[in-house]
């Protein structure tokens, strides 16, 4: 491990030049568990290294693994919280998992993602920087290599009112123009100043830096990627507070702050991105292909909405205005490695596992179609 | 509620327009792009006329609630098993109204055929006049399909419960298992399988008075009867008719013959009365359980218009015929990416039903197969769509 760790910090120091692969993290954590789909989808050995993941209780029950294995799942990422976060409890759930056939190719904690400490140094932004770096210690003490990070300060945003999806769905409503609030944990957040001032773009990148310079060696020497989340909605300022992940130059200069490491990059929601419509600089195809072909983006949040700002509504994922098929393209053309969740999926009846296997049934037939493909 | 959806994108997109927001191209930019269909397609892709349509099974008397699911899995067709013979034009009339309410059409509904037709007993022409009033209501009400089986006895006692992907419950059959302890069999199969014939393989089953024994011989002659007389009417009243192949496909089924399990027998059968009213259900399942290439039956089917349903599952085999597991269908041996393509290119347009779902965990607990259908239908409606871009994309 010891060696992996000094192979992870030259090769971060060599990548700005190289864009290399970064480091054993990912590598460690994309290791296939012996997987049962038939390969008639490979033509010419060019499968493809995409893998579909569940965003999965770190709590599970044996119905829970039994779910995921039938639907052809073997990679998870799961989430908690301070109360439970350490290296310990990390690793004994990397053991669970495995011993289930699913490996945890990432964890998150929802106590240092979405801080309004660290996005406007607000009291005690350096101990919940200390408590990033214990997060990040954690996961490199369990193996695990990957974790999401978002740097919203006032939440993900909601209409007052729920939207419809097909055949009468419950699904996530968001309208500039229509009662709305912020929400992130028990934090709800209201227009028009969540924070009591308005916040300016230049304070907010100085916050970034300070974050993300403080916490970057951390994360290479734990051979942990940090993939940032893209602010949902992509609207530049929310009730007084700017939004950094909200177009194309702003995850650009994001990765110049962090020194260009590979452990700093992309969990990109293509859903987040399809919201913004032509507003971000690139669409989310040119997203994928600029920071994917850079070997920056390590988790895809693989979701569809019926149309972008300034309303929209969370669709099923092949009801909304994007084609997926093209995302899956994109991902395949730029070799990635990464995993895809099903992510916001509408209400469907009958319990939330019924969405999830919609969404993983739908998103297999896409791989397989891409693996297809020469 | 297509109807609605349309409405909504143009809503969104009117508006989007107004506020001067416009929609993202999926234009591809990097230098090692591969090429995109040369035309945009419209998205979300939707059935047309000239497509295939993802259809689920409905009862008759099937509530809202159901229906509902059924549209939130992006199903807008409905397959039906039809009430017993005879009908009214007026029953029909309002099962098909009441499910257009809920914005779903019906895109075929199965009959179920007396003895008399199947085994020329006494009855038979007043049965035969039965169908054929029922296929001229068909036409009436706008019905395109009607679904039907040609056989004896269906040998379900070959079936057997076996261990899946993630121990997922598949359905095995094995023409010469024994059956083991019935008690090993947690789920549900075997099932309908009699206290004496337990020590028995299916193979070694015997005809019963119900489902008496049928020759070759007189399954050809009792189903062209049956297609003499009722395939003008289908053909007058615009209704094509859909014969489902024997499925399971063992040679013999309590000792009556399979002809419907087999290719060269589907041939036979497509010939007996040239016209595309006298179709089939291509079952790409069955297809390669017989030891064919389902894309092969397929071609064959298709160049002689006579697909009129269309069952999209997924099989391994071992001995064709005889012994064979049905799979998720992104993990069967049969290419369903293939399948797809080649009922768009022959401008199939009536239903794909993506049947037989394993059985997963969650419907363990709480019976039925509601979680596994929703895994197949959204593969299928993927592999669909994909296809739909590819195909239309590319003619532009």
């Amino acid at each position: 491990m010891s060696d992996n760790r000094r192979d992870f910090i030259k090769k971060g120091a060599a990548l700005a030049a190289a864009l290399s692969v970064g480091g054993g993290g990912i590598a460690e954590a994309s290791s296939l568990i012996a997987e049962d789909t038939e390969k008639w989808g490979n033509v010419k050995g060019k499968m493809s290294q995409i893998k579909i993941a569940g965003q999965i209780t770190p709590e599970p029950t044996p119905e829970t693994f039994a779910f995921y294995n039938q639907m052809g799942i073997n990679q998870a990422v799961l989430w908690t919280d301070a109360k439970k976060s350490s290296g310990e409890y990390y690793g004994s759930r990397k053991k669970l998992f495995a011993d289930n056939g699913i490996n945890v190719y990432g964890f998150g904690n929802n106590d240092v993602h979405n801080q309004d400490k660290l996005v406007l140094n607000l009291p005690g932004r350096d101990e919940k920087i200390e408590e990033y770096k214990a997060h990040l210690r954690s996961l490199g003490k369990a193996g695990i290599g990957y974790t999401t990070y978002a740097h919203m300060g006032n939440g993900i945003w909601h209409s007052e009112v729920r939207g419809k999806a097909r055949g009468g769905a419950d699904a996530r409503d968001f309208n500039v123009n229509a009662p709305h609030y912020g929400k992130w944990g028990d934090n709800v957040y209201h227009e028009p100043l969540s924070h009591g001032r308005r916040y300016t773009r230049d304070e907010v990148w100085a916050n970034f830096k300070y974050f993300i310079q403080a916490v970057v060696r951390t994360a290479e020497e734990n051979n942990v990627h940090i993939g940032i989340h893209p602010d949902d909605p992509p609207i530049p300022e929310m009730a007084g507070v700017p939004r950094l992940f909200t177009s194309f130059e702003g995850y650009k200069r994001a990765l110049d702050l962090a020194n260009n490491s590979p452990a700093v990059g992309l969990c990109l929601c293509v859903g987040s991105w399809m919201e913004g419509g032509d507003k971000l600089g690139k669409d989310a195809v040119g997203m994928i292909d600029y920071f994917g072909s850079r070997e920056r983006i390590y988790k895809i949040h693989f979701r569809n909405i019926y149309a972008p700002l300034p309303h929209f509504i969370e669709s099923f994922v092949d009801d909304g205005y994007t084609d997926m098929y093209t995302i899956m393209q994109a991902l395949k053309r730029n070799n990635f490695k990464g995993v895809i969740i099903p992510d916001h999926i509408p209400k469907m009846d009958g319990g939330p596992n019924v969405g999830i296997a919609y969404s993983i049934g739908y998103m297999k037939a896409l791989l397989n179609r891409v693996n297809a493909e020469v | 509620m297509s109807n609605n959806r349309r409405d909504f994108i143009k809503k969104g997109s009117s508006l989007a327009a107004a506020l001067s927001i416009g929609a993202v191209g999926a234009s591809a930019s990097a230098k090692n792009a591969i090429p995109l269909p040369a035309q945009k397609v419209p998205w979300p892709v939707l059935e047309g006329p000239d497509t295939p349509k993802m259809t689920m099974n409905v009862g008759h008397n099937d509530m809202s609630s159901k229906v509902r699911a059924i549209k939130q899995f992006g199903a807008d067709y409905v397959h039906m098993d039809a009430p017993a013979l005879p009908w009214t034009q007026a029953e029909i009339q309002a099962i098909v109204d009441r499910f257009k309410a809920e914005g779903l059409s019906i895109i075929n509904h199965r009959i179920i055929l007396p003895p008399s037709i199947l085994h020329n007993m006494a009855g038979r022409d007043e049965d035969i006049k039965k169908v054929q009033d029922a296929i001229r209501i068909t036409g009436k009400v706008g019905i395109p399909v009607i679904e039907y089986n040609f056989y004896s006895h269906r040998l379900r006692e070959g079936y057997y419960n076996s261990v899946g992907r993630g121990n997922a419950r598949y359905l095995s059959f094995d023409y010469n298992r024994k059956m083991p302890n019935p008690a090993d069999n947690n789920w549900n199969e075997p099932r309908d399988r009699r206290a004496d014939e337990m020590q028995f393989a299916a193979s070694e089953l015997k005809a019963t008075e119900a489902e008496p024994a049928t020759s070759e011989e007189q399954f050809w002659e009792n189903i062209t009867y049956f297609l003499k007389a009722i395939i003008p009417v289908a053909e007058e009243s615009g209704v094509k008719m859909a014969l489902h192949p024997n499925d399971p496909p063992p040679p013999l089924s309590r000792g009556s013959a399979q002809p419907m399990g087999s290719f060269a027998g589907w041939k036979k059968l497509l010939a007996i009365v040239d016209s595309p009213a006298n179709g089939m259900t291509f079952d790409c399942g069955v297809s390669t359980e017989i030891g064919e290439n389902a894309i092969d039956v397929l071609h064959y089917m298709a160049a002689r218009n006579r697909i009129n349903h269309m069952h999209f599952r997924n099989v391994k085999v071992e001995i064709p015929r005889i012994k064979y597991t049905e799979t998720y269908p992104d993990a069967g041996q049969v290419n369903m990416f293939a399948v797809m393509q080649e009922l768009v290119r022959a401008k199939y347009k009536y239903g794909v039903f993506a049947e037989h779902p394993p059985g997963n965990i969650i419907d363990k607990e709480r019976g039925g197969d509601f979680i596994g259908y929703i895994y197949n239908q959204a593969y299928a409606r993927g592999v669909l769509q994909s296809v739909l871009t590819l195909e239309q994309g590319y003619k532009g």
